[in-house]
C-alpha cells in the first residue's frame, strides 16, 4: 500500500512537472503545464481556414470535453467548431482575439492562443498526438 | 447537420429542397442588424438562424436550395458553385458564372448566395438560388433601420444586386433547376441513385441523391427542431451588440441612448443628455435612472422591454421616453 501511495506520488509530481505540447486529430495544440491546458489552433489550421473574421470561445468556468464544441471560428463564410483536446474547467479565454480575430491568423501557435482549462482527466493526454505524428497527419492530408 | 454526423464521410450528398418565406441569417449574425424585425412581422416571414457562416438571405418558394456534403479533402468553396454555374449554362441555357465571393451569378446579378460549414472529416456547402422569388419582399426584409446606429461583433451580410433565373429564363422552374443540378451532380461524381436515409444510421453509399419522398430523410430530430426553433438560439446566439438612438428630442429635453445587448438580453441602457447640456430637472434624472434599472435583463424585443418598462408610465415624461426607446427595439 505504502509502495503503491509512494509510486502515485511520484507520477503526480512528474505530470506536475512536464511541460509539453500536444495536438488534437481537429488541428488545435495544447501546451500543458501544471495541469493547466493552453489551447489553440495550429498554423496548418488557420492556413487551411483562411481569413478568420469571428472567433467565439468558452468563458472561465465552463465545464469541457472533448466530445462537444465549445466555440467557433468563421472564415469566409464558413463556421468551424472549436473543441477542447482535453476534459476540464475554463480558467482563462483570450480577449485579445475577441478584440481581434487576425491574431489567429497571424500568431495562431503563441499570441493568437484561444483559452486555458485546468485538465480534469490526465490521461487524456496520452490519446493526444505528439509533433511527430501531428506532422504526419498534416501531410498525409496534404497527399 | 444530422446528415453531416450520420451518413458516410466518404460519401458525396446532394439535397435540394425549398420552404416557406423565411430569412435566414449566418451563425454568426445579427437579426435586429439584418433584417426589418418588424417587416417580417408583418409578412409573417420567418427568421432562423443556420448553423453555417455567412450573410442573410430570403426564403420562398420561388427560391430553391441545394446542400452538397462532400469529404473534407475534396472541399473547395468554389466546386459546387462552379457545379450548379454548369448546370445552368449545359441544362437550362442560363450564362452563370462563379464570383469572388463563391456566390453564383448572372450578368453582374446574384442568383445564389453560398454559406459552409467545415468539420474535420466532412463539409458541406448550401447555397439559394432565385429562380422566381418575391423581389420586393426580399428587399423589403433584409434592409433594418437599425442597422448604422448597431456596432456589433459578428459578420455583417455584403449586399449585392440579385436577380431571378425567371429574369434570364421563361421556361426555368423548381423542377428544372433541381434536375439541373442532379444531372450535373451526376456528371461529377458518377451514378446517382434515391436513397432513404433511415433514422437508425446506416451510412449512405458515395454519390446519393436522396429520394424527396423518402419520410426518413426529411424526419426531422425532434430535439435538433426545438433547438433551432428557440428564441435563445435564433436571437440570443447573436454575437455581442451596442445599439446606439439618437435623435431623442422631446419638447423638455435632447437625449441618447446607449443599449449594450448581451446574449439577445439588456445588459445595460443608459439614456443621457448630451455632455455640454445641463443637468435634467430631478423628475426627468428619475425617468433615466428608471430605464438604466428596470430595463437590464429584458428580452431584446419590444414586448418583453415594454413589460418591464410598465412602472414608469405614470410620469409622461418617462412614457414618452419608454415609448422612444421601444420604437427602436424592433
Amino acid at each position: 500500500m505504502f509502495a503503491l501511495l509512494a509510486r502515485t506520488a511520484v507520477r503526480s509530481s512528474a505530470l506536475a512537472r512536464r511541460h509539453l505540447t500536444k495536438f488534437s486529430k481537429d488541428h488545435e495544440w495544447v501546451k500543458i503545464d501544471q495541469g493547466v491546458g493552453t489551447v489553440g489552433i495550429t498554423n496548418y489550421a488557420q492556413s487551411a481556414l483562411g481569413d478568420i473574421v469571428y472567433v467565439e470561445i468558452p468563458k472561465a468556468g465552463e465545464e469541457v470535453t472533448p466530445e462537444e464544441p465549445v466555440g467557433v471560428v468563421e472564415s469566409v463564410k464558413s463556421t468551424s467548431d472549436i473543441f477542447s483536446p482535453l476534459s476540464g474547467t475554463i480558467v482563462e479565454a483570450n480577449p485579445a482575439v475577441l478584440e481581434n480575430s487576425k491574431i489567429l491568423n497571424k500568431l495562431p501557435e503563441t499570441d493568437g492562443w484561444l483559452f486555458k482549462v485546468k485538465i480534469s482527466n490526465p490521461a487524456e493526454i496520452e490519446e493526444l498526438l505528439d509533433l511527430a505524428a501531428y506532422k504526419k497527419l498534416t501531410e498525409d492530408e496534404d497527399h | 447537420d444530422r446528415l453531416l454526423r450520420r451518413s458516410d464521410p466518404r460519401a458525396h450528398i446532394l439535397l435540394l429542397w425549398r420552404n416557406r418565406p423565411c430569412v435566414v441569417i449566418g451563425r454568426n449574425q445579427n437579426p435586429w442588424k439584418e433584417c426589418d424585425l418588424a417587416a417580417l412581422r408583418a409578412r409573417d416571414v420567418w427568421l432562423a438562424r443556420r448553423t453555417s457562416g455567412g450573410g442573410a438571405v430570403y426564403h420562398d418558394l420561388g427560391n430553391t436550395n441545394y446542400t452538397v456534403l462532400m469529404p473534407r479533402a475534396e472541399f473547395s468553396r468554389d466546386r459546387c458553385a462552379q457545379m450548379v454555374a454548369r448546370a445552368l449554362q449545359n441544362h437550362a441555357d442560363v450564362p452563370a458564372h462563379v464570383t469572388a465571393r463563391h456566390d453564383v451569378a448572372v450578368g453582374g446579378r446574384k442568383v445564389s448566395g453560398s454559406a459552409f460549414k467545415l468539420t474535420t472529416a466532412r463539409a458541406f456547402h448550401h447555397g439559394t438560388m432565385l429562380i422566381d422569388a418575391d423581389l420586393a419582399r426580399l428587399h423589403g426584409c433584409l434592409r433594418s433601420p437599425h442597422a448604422a446606429a448597431i456596432e456589433a461583433r459578428g459578420v455583417d451580410s455584403v449586399p449585392s444586386p440579385v436577380a431571378n433565373l425567371r429574369d434570364f429564363s421563361w421556361s426555368i422552374d423548381h423542377a428544372a433547376f433541381c434536375d439541373a443540378v442532379c444531372r450535373e451532380f451526376a456528371a461529377a461524381h458518377g451514378p446517382v441513385s434515391p436513397v432513404h436515409v433511415d433514422p437508425a444510421a446506416e451510412p449512405v453509399g458515395p454519390a446519393a441523391k436522396l429520394d424527396p419522398d423518402g419520410a426518413d430523410a426529411l424526419a426531422v430530430d425532434a430535439e435538433a427542431r426545438a433547438r433551432l426553433a428557440a428564441w435563445d438560439w435564433r436571437y440570443g446566439q447573436t454575437p455581442d451588440f451596442v445599439h446606439r438612438l439618437d435623435g431623442g428630442y422631446f419638447s423638455w429635453a435632447t437625449l441618447s441612448a446607449t443599449i449594450a445587448v448581451h446574449r439577445g438580453h439588456v445588459a445595460s441602457a443608459v439614456v443621457a443628455p448630451p455632455p455640454d447640456a445641463s443637468a435634467p430637472p430631478p423628475h426627468v434624472r428619475a425617468a433615466l435612472d428608471g430605464i438604466a434599472h428596470l430595463l437590464p435583463g429584458a428580452r431584446y424585443d419590444r414586448a418583453d422591454a415594454a413589460a418591464r418598462l410598465a412602472p414608469l408610465r405614470a410620469d409622461r415624461h418617462a412614457a414618452e421616453l419608454c415609448d422612444w426607446i421601444l420604437a427602436a427595439l424592433d
